[in-house]
């Protein structure tokens, strides 16, 4: 297989204005394969971003150094970066030029002219479904429309290697789905080459062909969804809400003394997270061998403890599980 | 390099459709000027800059009892001696303790008055300058008409005539004369000079009531001298310092009288005022736009288009030169802009059709460049010290109102001293030395663009060592 993307012992330290220190990229090693969907999932300030940015030639790496195609991110930016298309996290448009005008501006960038630029122009406009809104300002558009001509933006000079950072942040779930969609058309029908990432573990194991785990700032699992789950084993994962309920370390303690089967536990409390998780309630997140058989005791051990269970949750092996088995916590925090 | 022409080009574009912007590059400045050239030039009016109003002083004013004359002290204000056009006075002390340093009457900028008296007017009319016949000569009547002749014939824009009795009439001497008698300085002012005559009848008549004042305060003080002490301490009264007094009060009794002459009017003023006022004006606001244009920098690494072309196959120094250069083409199309505004309204004014620039275009072209060189490059120096766009919008306001003022664009100038630290100065002086038809702009082209240079070579350093993109 042709690898698209090679990273070695790619490593950023920030230095904050008060001198200390930020190790946001601790020594990547990556590879994604040429024509494959590679999601990068972790939580929010794991590196995702960063990681991103050295790859596309945004960043300097402190250490280490990115292929793309073979040409180095730093020492042939430029053979790199034509390459590439990059889906910024953040909106990254001209406010006060119409659709089109953008397009055709960093279509410019990407030494596309004339018939080229206005026929991937069209294309483009009507691949994001803006053809209609294509001479009006952005800053007239709504979210949605914002986040697709960004999408549209970094597709236009048809790179065979798309970035994309967190694409479908903040926005409703229709176009949620159709740059989902998006994604999956670009590698089906053009035979793109994606890295996606993403905080959201439905995301990741929807579009993946492999996923690599990040967390901060370290790779700390890299496979197809299947390798992964491998890992984790047979194990069920038992997600029980308590609202907010104290959940003092004795409780689990006890449970993963008593109650056979369990190989973990641990309690993650209320707080603020990402769009999957129900993050009003405190969780208590327990692993198990066939986890349907522990409930019973489980339920009884935490009645004796006047935790009263708000709501059950039995989770076949998923990316979720192999990143707290990992992490001892859940994705979304 | 066709790049860095797609984002000079987006700059402009970008620049030129913001409404907000346009107002401020180029309707704020020239409705500024406008209002100016109107306010001081008048339509069509014939006028020189307000700096250096010529007049003509007449004294007639004989001293009175005391021996000194308000006239005398009156002309020395107003002409200049060896001193200039100074007089300090001694401490007024009789009547005010708590005057702080000795109070003096200084008057810059009215280098062009003389004293006109008979040997003045004959001269003037002996050289031919002057035509003027009077049967009489050698009369206050022939002194006074050759005055206002010469006022007629533009010698002088203005003349201020002293009468003979004006000491007398305003001295408050107990007993011999013990009341202030109302008395008038004539003005006699070309009416083509609306401005010029307000401003010298408007210094005369401060100059006369600051006297007039002085001579209430002295009469009312006497009054209560004599009431305490009796006649017999007035010889000890110390009249010098009693004088000095009669400038630290105000009041208004002594009134101007005030009479024009028709005149004659070619535009000058108009035509003089708007370069003076508008290319510094321009000027000041171009020094916006470059800095604002610059800003921008700041602006599209917060909206994260300055990343987008970082990561595409475009070398930075083509970004940072792409967006210096549209500011660059951006200041010198909104110079070019306001140059030919300028030139409408000054046409409009004087109502047929006037380039008020003068008439060397590829000097003026040069100027222009320079300028655009110079004013980008003060932008590209203060985008490059603030760390946020926050930061330049507090520090450019400051920095271009020392520019504009020191460089004269609100109407008035500075003396030179302070003027060539701005750029504003140099390029408003050739501007001026240009429409006047003077080519001799060499040092101004050379502060300019030196000045423009070294700005740029200082701001890109900066801007490479300071700015981070991510
Ligand atoms: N410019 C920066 N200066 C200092 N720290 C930074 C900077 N950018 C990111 N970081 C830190 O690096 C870590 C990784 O950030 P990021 O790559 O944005 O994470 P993610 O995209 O996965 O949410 C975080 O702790 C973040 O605070
Ligand atoms: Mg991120």
């Amino acid at each position: 297989m042709q690898s698209m993307v090679v990273t070695h012992d790619l490593t950023k330290t920030f230095r904050r204005p008060d001198g200390s220190e930020v190790q946001a990229v601790k020594g990547v090693e990556l590879e994604i394969h040429k024509g494959e969907i590679f999601s990068l999932l972790g939580p929010n300030g794991a590196g995702k971003t960063t990681t991103i940015s050295m790859m596309s030639g945004l960043l300097e790496p402190t250490q280490g150094d990115a292929l793309i195609g073979g040409h180095s991110i730093s020492k042939q930016p430029l053979q790199a970066k034509r390459l590439i298309g990059v889906v910024p996290q953040d909106i990254a448009l001209y406010p006060s030029l119409n659709a089109r005008q953008n397009l055709e501006f960093f279509g410019k960038m990407y030494d596309l002219r004339g018939n080229d630029l206005s026929g991937r122009v069209e294309e483009v406009l009507s691949f994001i479904g803006l053809t209609d809104r294509q001479k009006d300002k952005v800053d007239t558009f709504s979210g949605g429309m914002k986040r697709r001509l960004n999408v549209g933006v970094g597709l236009l000079h048809r790179p065979e290697l798309v970035f994309m950072d967190e694409p479908t942040v903040g926005i409703d779930p229709q176009s949620r789905r159709r740059i989902l969609d998006t994604v999956k058309q670009l590698r089906d029908e053009q035979g793109m080459t994606v890295l996606y990432t993403t905080h959201l573990m439905e995301e990741a194991q929807e579009l993946s062909d492999r996923v690599g785990i990040i967390d901060h700032g370290e790779v700390i699992a890299l496979g197809t969804q299947g390798d992964l789950i491998q890992q984790v084993g047979e194990e069920d994962q038992l997600v029980f809400a308590v609202g907010d309920q104290a959940v003092d370390s004795g409780l689990l303690q006890q449970i993963r003394d008593q109650v056979p089967g369990v190989t973990r536990t641990s309690y993650d409390p209320p707080g603020p997270g990402g769009e999957s998780v129900t993050n009003t309630s405190g969780l208590i997140l327990i692993q198990a061998k066939r986890g349907r058989k522990a409930l019973p005791d489980i339920l009884q051990i935490t009645n004796r403890a006047g935790v009263e269970i708000q709501s059950v949750e039995v989770r076949e092996p998923d990316l979720e599980a192999v990143f707290l088995n990992l992490t001892g916590r859940a994705l979304r925090d | 390099m066709r790049k860095i022409l797609t984002i000079a080009w987006k700059e402009i574009y970008t620049t030129f459709t913001d409404r907000n912007l346009v107002l401020i590059m180029v309707a704020s400045p020239l409705v500024l000027s406008t209002i100016v050239a109107l306010a001081f030039g008048g339509l069509g009016s014939g006028d020189v800059p307000i700096a250096d109003i010529p007049i003509a002083v007449v004294n007639h004013d004989q001293p009175g009892q005391l021996g000194f004359s308000y006239g005398s002290i009156y002309t020395s204000l107003l002409v200049p001696g060896d001193q200039g056009s100074t007089i300090e006075l001694p401490a007024c002390q009789l009547f005010e303790q708590a005057q702080s340093g000795p109070p003096s009457v200084t008057l810059f900028g009215f280098t062009e008055a003389v004293e006109f008296d008979e040997a003045l007017a004959n001269s003037l009319v002996a050289s031919g300058e002057l035509e003027f016949q009077q049967l009489a000569p050698s009369s206050q009547a022939f002194v006074d008409g050759a005055a206002r002749a010469a006022v007629e014939q533009g010698i002088y824009t203005a003349a201020l005539i002293i009468p003979e009795d004006f000491t007398q009439r305003i001295s408050y001497l107990p007993m011999i004369h013990p009341r202030l008698e109302q008395t008038g300085i004539s003005v006699y002012a070309n009416s083509g000079s609306p401005i010029s005559s307000q401003v010298v009848r408007s210094i005369a008549e401060g100059i006369t009531n600051q006297i007039a004042a002085g001579n209430i305060a002295m009469a009312s003080s006497f009054e209560e001298l004599q009431a305490s002490y009796g006649p017999a301490t007035l010889g000890q009264v110390d009249f010098e310092s009693a004088f000095s007094c009669a400038f630290s009060r105000a009041g208004n009794t002594v009134g101007l009288d005030p009479q024009t002459i028709e005149g004659s009017s070619d535009g000058g003023a108009t035509r003089g005022i708007l370069v003076f006022v508008g290319s510094a004006q321009a000027m000041f606001f171009a020094l916006f736009t470059a800095q604002f244009g610059v800003l921008g920098l700041h602006n599209e690494r917060r909206q994260g288009t300055l990343q987008r072309m970082v990561v595409s196959p475009t070398p930075r120094s083509a970004i940072l030169a792409g967006n210096l250069g549209g500011v660059f083409l951006t200041v010198l199309f909104q110079l070019l802009v306001l140059i030919l505004a300028l030139t409408l309204v000054g046409s409009l004014l004087q109502g047929k059709f006037d380039f008020i620039w003068g008439d060397n275009l590829p000097l003026l072209a040069g100027l222009l460049l320079s300028v655009a060189l110079a004013v980008s490059g003060f932008g590209i120096l203060l985008a490059a010290i603030v760390r946020s766009p926050e930061q330049g919008n507090i520090l450019a306001p400051i920095t271009n109102m020392a520019m504009g003022v020191l460089g004269g664009a609100f109407g008035f100038t500075l003396p030179k001293i302070a003027g060539v630290f701005s750029l504003v100065y140099w390029g408003r002086e050739a501007f001026e030395k240009l429409a006047g038809g003077d080519s001799d702009i060499g040092l101004n082209l050379l502060v300019l663009v030196v000045q423009g240079g070294l700005m740029y070579l200082l701001g890109v350093w900066l801007f490479n060592r300071r700015f981070e993109v991510a």
